[in-house]
């Protein structure tokens, strides 16, 4: 009997720290290096649950609109939420496939985003 | 020799390869110099931007097959080598071992027979390594992975890893796409995918009955294939297009809602995306002008109205514009390409507030009143980050200043 309540004291310690460990590595992965996301430039995407518009401006810099942030360019971070902190990491020219000066609406650059948690 | 393959057939299957290079390569400079140089109007731009956008495509498939007969050349050269050599050393065991037979104490025999051994499997060896070279170069030139459907060995059931082209669309689609509550002009939330300037167009058609009895007749559910028919117009003439995936990162519609819960589903939108990727490429959903889609959604004949120098649009423009909604037509308009643009606008029950105007992006104009303001919608649909959804109207000081082009028709002509 008592045995029997050790063996379910160890399993559920061992559950426990387990859990434990998962939830402060995936705290450490998404704050530490974060989740990297692709968008194309004149479009909508979710970061940590809000919608915010990406728009690319001559100067190559990004705008990210629905947030409190300003123009951030490659390698800047803003914080657009208590615990989303939201870095640009690159812009390509590959979003559009175009012939240059054509005139087009959507389908601008692709920005590199890169959203962890501080 | 078998196992070698046969170097005649693959050299065969290379100049075949070179022939076709050249063809494709005959076909692009045919296709290149036919410009048109007297030739102006929609249809010669039409041709231009096609030819723009298919020519570069046409010299990497000649590229592409040029470098897969060398490949295929060059295999074929290692190929005869390496069966030259295994031949030789072949020859060479044979004599070694009929040498021992003769004379079992002979070493130096031995020792040859050992070593043809040796050349033979090396010259295997070096066959299989020159195919798998071969492969390589071969999966590289057509962008496959070789992995041939397997999945890492993470991931041994595919849960986490896909097996799909990623510009192919990834969600299957069920028959609630064009249930009654998608037919309204909040049933398009744009997504990721830069395709404003065909999404402009659906919208502009939900904005209207005769816009969803449109759609009605050219989107239709097949039970039998699970999916949808979407029918394109090219040069007016309709060609119904299959379509039972759609982009989970395209088009989206609010499904339902409970408490803080809630879900969405895909678009009509959706449908016309992937109809457009599987008939066009998913390059074409990556910018546009509005003209064109509304072409090809349509199969009406539109009229773009465009300011050369991106100044806003003239009263006479407006007026042109108004005479087009006020007659059940479809309108769009383009925001600048540059710069920021934050505008005072009205929403419908009077209130202003502040949005901004996203550019180089394709809105739908839905009234204009008369004294030139203009209400417009963002297909970025409702709650978006810009500007909140819904309608709002710009003022005419705005329109004078921000919109430079448009594209318009009438289905009901």
């Amino acid at each position: 009997m008592r045995s029997e309540r050790r063996t379910r004291v160890t399993a559920v310690s061992i559950i426990a720290i387990v859990a434990g460990v998962a939830i402060l590595a995936t705290l450490l992965v998404f704050g530490v290096i974060g989740v990297g996301r692709t968008v194309v430039a004149g479009s909508e995407t979710q970061l940590c649950g809000a919608r915010v518009g990406v728009v690319v401006a001559d100067d190559a810099s990004v705008r990210l609109l629905g947030t409190d942030a300003g123009r951030l360019a490659v390698g800047d971070r803003a914080r657009i939420g208590a615990f989303c902190v939201v870095e640009v990491v690159g812009i390509s020219e590959s979003g559009t496939n175009t012939a240059p000066g054509e005139d087009v609406d959507g389908g601008g650059a692709s920005v590199q985003l890169r959203w962890r948690l501080w | 020799m078998s196992g070698f393959g046969d170097p005649a057939a693959v050299s065969s299957a290379s100049d075949s390869l070179r022939k076709a290079a050249a063809a494709a390569e005959h076909a692009r400079s045919l296709a290149n110099r036919a410009q048109p140089d007297v030739w102006r109007g929609r249809a010669a731009d039409a041709y231009l931007s096609a030819s723009r956008k298919t020519l570069p495509g046409a010299a990497r498939l000649s590229d592409a097959l040029e470098s897969a007969s060398g490949t295929l050349g060059r295999y074929a050269a290692v190929q005869r080598e390496l069966q030259a050599n295994y031949e030789r050393a072949q020859a060479d065991l044979d004599r070694s071992v009929a040498a021992l037979k003769r004379n079992p104490l002979d070493v130096s025999a031995g020792i040859s027979a050992a070593g043809a051994q040796l050349a033979g499997l090396g010259a295997l060896g070096k066959l299989q390594h020159a195919a798998a070279s071969a492969a390589g170069e071969l999966r590289a030139l057509s962008d496959d992975d070789g992995n041939d459907g397997a999945h890492p060995w993470w991931d041994p059931f595919g849960w986490f890893t896909e097996d799909r082209d990623p510009d192919d669309p990834d969600q299957r689609v069920s028959d609630n796409v064009l249930d009654d509550d998608s037919f309204t002009s909040d049933d398009v939330a744009q997504g990721q995918i830069g395709d404003c300037f065909a999404l402009s167009s659906i919208v502009s058609l939900l904005n209207t009955d005769a816009g969803d009895d449109f759609i009605r007749d050219n989107v239709r559910w097949d039970p039998d294939k699970q999916g949808y028919w979407v029918t394109l117009y090219e040069n007016g003439k309709g060609e119904e297009v299959f379509v039972d995936h759609v982009y989970g990162k395209g088009a989206r519609q609010k499904d339902w809602e409970w408490f803080i819960f809630s879900g969405d589903k895909p678009s009509i939108a959706a449908l016309y995306e992937s109809a457009l990727q599987s008939k066009y490429g998913y390059s074409y959903l990556e910018g546009g002008q509005s003209w064109e889609a509304m072409e090809k959604i349509t199969g009406r004949e539109v009229t773009q109205q465009a300011n050369d120098d991106y100044s806003g649009f003239s009263q006479r423009q407006v007026d042109s514009l108004r005479d087009v909604l006020n007659a059940g037509g479809q309108v769009t308009v383009s925001s600048p390409r540059s710069g920021e643009h934050p505008l005072t606008v009205e929403a419908p029950d009077g209130s202003t507030r502040q949005v901004e105007l996203v550019t180089q992006h394709s809105y739908v104009a839905t009234k204009i009143e008369a004294d030139g303001s203009m209400w417009v919608r963002n297909p970025w649909g409702p709650g978006n980050s810009a500007d909140g959804g819904g309608e709002f109207k710009v003022s005419a000081e705005d329109v004078a200043r921000v919109f430079w082009r448009s594209a318009s028709t009438n289905i009901t002509d």
